[in-house]
């Protein structure tokens, strides 16, 4: 057993973590203000390799494991301080990228996976419905088959990357009988005949990238864009995804969580109240330690998570839960009280910390609300089902 | 990163967990009632190698990995804390700091019988008013033509009652603040020493904890224990292991906490259905799992930078040792809800792992100094 992270790991976080800064942070106030997609960064993310982190070089990725696209997630958002472009990222590059890479035929990886880490082609992932979000198996978009294509009815919601992807991994009910395995997982491109992309969602955070309703009206793709075995698209794909979003798209709250933590001391080493930095009050120190303990907690939850992935097969539900609750929960109360710190001016946009507190709040909803992480974990240790 | 153990040590480390369930979790209610731990305890320790598993064979130990080293510590405490408690001041903060700057002497006649679990030893730092202020100690150890008399009362030190020996910090020059601290090793049977007491403790009861007081006790220069003046720093270091140490202790009670919580809320039955399938019960199991995992893996880290690679913690310590026993506070809390009622009685095990974890944030540094500790390095 060891937590080794070697110098050539050391110096993708920073080369990530620079990139973010230098590249990305300058215009996020502005986009987080105007909700505007700039996609001239991405592609910028692209040719750095950060897009295409986990993929095989084959298909144009940079072919990094699990856990160095954890450390150059973290390390980029850290930088950056984008929980909107980072969360975009994740949506193309994990929810629909990592599905494609795990479960697509030689043809459908050819396809997709070259532009996608380009930076060409945006990603983005249908699962939830606007009356189906945790009890993700009662989805109504259905799937039949016609001939040789697959017709496609229903409306999927809070999609991420919705406005702008080139294409969408869709779960749709191929067998309502067969409930949780009457699902299959489709690839559908965005200029499909019947795909419309619908209104787009005001939100609290994450503003930096965008989100729409997207709609299927007898939306009609080819055979061969169905994603894996037909029926399996609930407990295969869904499965599959959960050990990479509950690790890598987790690890860059983990950034926001430092930069938070560093910010709020460097603040506090300034701010000059009573005759001294705020600094030397206790209860403003023991806030900051405080911030600095559940990121260590979290890291080494999200990294093991990571490692599970690195040496071969899912990992363990419980363990992909634990890491999902402690670090989306950490990072929400990080924020939080890093605009304690800062007091009046944590309050405005220009401080960052109120936008990393809007950001983090989605981290206990999205992916499997908290509640939902808890359930998985009690069902589990107490060998019990709901 | 490779968070994989080797299939032998979790051998040994299930092993050492069959005997602590089998021989120590047993004798946990009585060494609780009785206020001490039988000596039987101490012997199948012994036995087991418990004493030895901690140091090098060069130094007459086993050369256990760390990593086995970790779960036993957290399989004795979760079997009996107090046990682990007072066995750990034994071999941990009195063996530790004779390992590692005793003279061959001192190791003779201390180190060796600590090992064999013939001889029991304490850890005096702690004065009626200086603890986290360590600093400020005043027991004083004067020098005379052949060798100190020592003066001084020392406080709230585990084994003080039972033990044969104590590492005991004292002034031997004022004016050099914490430079003039040396550190001793004194046998307790000498002239001039007497014993409070054992407190009545909330917790940890079975673990004796007393007082020493010492009148015009006759050192020699052959009792010094390292360096003159070096007493500050060796304590320190000390205490740095016992950092981890407090962290296997917060794991192992917190996970009979959990233990005791999943099978209680399975077999109880509420509305109908076991309680465990409230929700509200449901995720305070939840919440249990996730503040245990995050605890163990920070300890397995400081531990493995510690013994495996040689590290100084600086604040990771602290970051470890606040969080796991503050943890064990949470997580102990929640099993006594789970039980209810019965929780609140000796008749479950989680009344007193409740009891036993609150020592957790003050022993070994208040969980106040720990994140003084942690504050300072990113803010001073």
């Amino acid at each position: 057993m060891d937590f080794r992270i070697t110098r050539e790991q050391h110096d993708l976080y920073d080369a990530a973590r620079e990139l973010g800064q230098r590249v990305v942070l300058p215009s996020v106030l502005d986009r987080d203000k105007h909700e505007r997609w700039d996609h001239s960064l991405w592609i910028k993310m692209a040719e750095a390799g950060l897009i295409g982190a986990p993929f095989p070089e084959e298909y144009g990725g940079t072919g990094l494991s699990a856990f160095e696209t954890c450390l150059v997630k973290e390390g980029f958002s850290y930088g950056a301080l984008d929980g909107g472009l980072v969360l975009a990222w994740g949506a193309s590059s994990i929810l629909c990228g990592i599905p494609i890479w795990k479960f697509g035929t030689d043809a459908q990886k050819q396809k997709y996976l070259p532009k996608m880490c380009s930076g060409e082609w945006v990603g983005a992932f249908c699962l939830s419905e606007p009356n189906s979000g945790s009890d993700a198996a009662s989805m109504k978009t259905r799937a039949v088959k016609k001939g040789d294509r697959w017709i496609l009815n229903g409306t999927k919601m809070w999609i991420t990357n919705g406005p702008i992807a080139n294409h969408f991994i869709v779960t749709a009910v191929t067998e309502p009988e067969a409930k949780a395995f009457g699902i299959s997982t489709f690839i559908v491109d965005a200029s499909s005949p019947g795909f419309k992309v619908g209104q787009r969602i005001e939100k609290m955070g994450m503003k930096t990238s965008l989100t729409a309703e997207i709609i299927f009206d007898e939306c009609e793709i080819p055979e061969d864009a169905l994603l894996g075995d037909l029926n399996a698209g609930f407990v295969g794909t869904a499965r599959t995804i959960l050990g990479w979003e509950r690790s890598t798209m987790l690890a860059p709250a983990l950034g926001g969580q430092r930069s938070n933590y560093e910010r709020a001391a460097s603040y506090a080493k300034e701010r000059v109240q009573f005759g001294r930095p705020i600094a030397k009050f206790q209860a403003v120190r023991h806030m900051i330690a405080d911030m600095k303990i559940r990121y260590e907690i979290g890291r080494n939850l999200i990294h093991r998570v990571a490692w599970q992935l690195d040496s071969g097969g899912d990992p363990p539900l419980v363990d992909a839960a634990i890491a999902k609750l402690q670090v989306s929960e950490a990072s929400q109360k990080t924020a939080r009280d890093a605009i304690q710190v800062l007091g009046g001016v944590g309050y405005t946009p220009e401080y960052h910390v109120e936008r990393s507190w809007r950001d983090a709040m989605l981290g206990s909803i999205g992916a499997g609300t908290s509640e939902i992480q808890r359930s998985i974990i009690a069902r589990n240790v107490l060998e019990i089902g709901f | 990163m490779d968070l994989s153990i080797a299939d032998e040590d979790l051998a040994a480390a299930d092993v050492f967990d069959r005997f602590c369930q089998q021989k120590i979790a047993p004798r946990a209610k009585r060494a609780d009632i009785d206020g001490c731990i039988p000596v039987e305890s101490w012997r199948d320790l012994a036995q087991m190698g418990f004493f030895k598993m901690h140091y090098p064979t060069s130094a007459g130990g086993l050369d256990v990995p760390w990593v086995v080293k970790s779960m036993a510590q957290e399989s004795l405490a979760k079997a009996c804390a107090a046990t682990f408690l007072s066995t750990g001041a034994s071999i941990g903060l009195c063996g530790a700091p004779l390992h590692h700057f005793g003279s061959e002497a001192q190791k003779h006649r201390w180190f060796t019988p600590l090992l064999e679990g013939t001889a029991i030893g304490c850890f005096a730092l702690t004065e009626p008013d200086a603890g986290t202020d360590a600093a400020s100690i005043r027991t004083s150890a004067k020098t005379t033509s052949t060798g100190f008399v020592l003066n001084g009362e020392k406080a709230l030190i585990t084994n003080a009652p039972v033990a044969d020996v104590a590492i005991v910090l004292a002034v031997t020059d004022k004016a050099a603040g914490v430079g003039g601290v040396t550190m001793f090793a004194v046998d307790l049977q000498k002239a001039g020493v007497t014993r409070t007491a054992a407190y009545e403790k909330m917790g940890l009861r079975g673990s004796e904890t007393g007082g020493l007081v010492f009148e015009d006790v006759e050192l020699s220069t052959d009792d010094v224990v390292g360096e003159i003046g070096q007493g500050f720093i060796q304590a320190m270091q000390t205490l740095e292991l016992g950092r981890i140490g407090m962290c296997h202790f917060a794991i192992g009670v917190a996970d009979a906490a959990y233990d005791a919580a999943r099978a209680y809320a399975m077999q109880r039955k509420a509305f109908g259905k076991p309680i465990a399938r409230l929700q509200a019960v449901h995720f305070k199991i939840a919440d249990m799992k996730v503040d245990i995992d995050g605890a163990r893996l920070m300890a397995r880290q400081i531990a493995w930078r510690k013994e495996s690679e040689g590290e100084d913690l600086g604040p990771l310590a602290s970051i470890a040792k606040v969080h796991a026993t503050e943890m064990a506070v949470r997580v102990t809390d929640l099993a006594v809800q789970v039980f209810g009622g019965w929780g609140y009685t000796n008749d479950h095990v989680v009344e007193r792992l409740y009891r036993d974890a609150r020592l957790g944030p003050i022993g070994e540094g208040t969980s106040e100094i720990q994140r003084e500790l942690i504050a300072r390095a990113l803010l001073d």
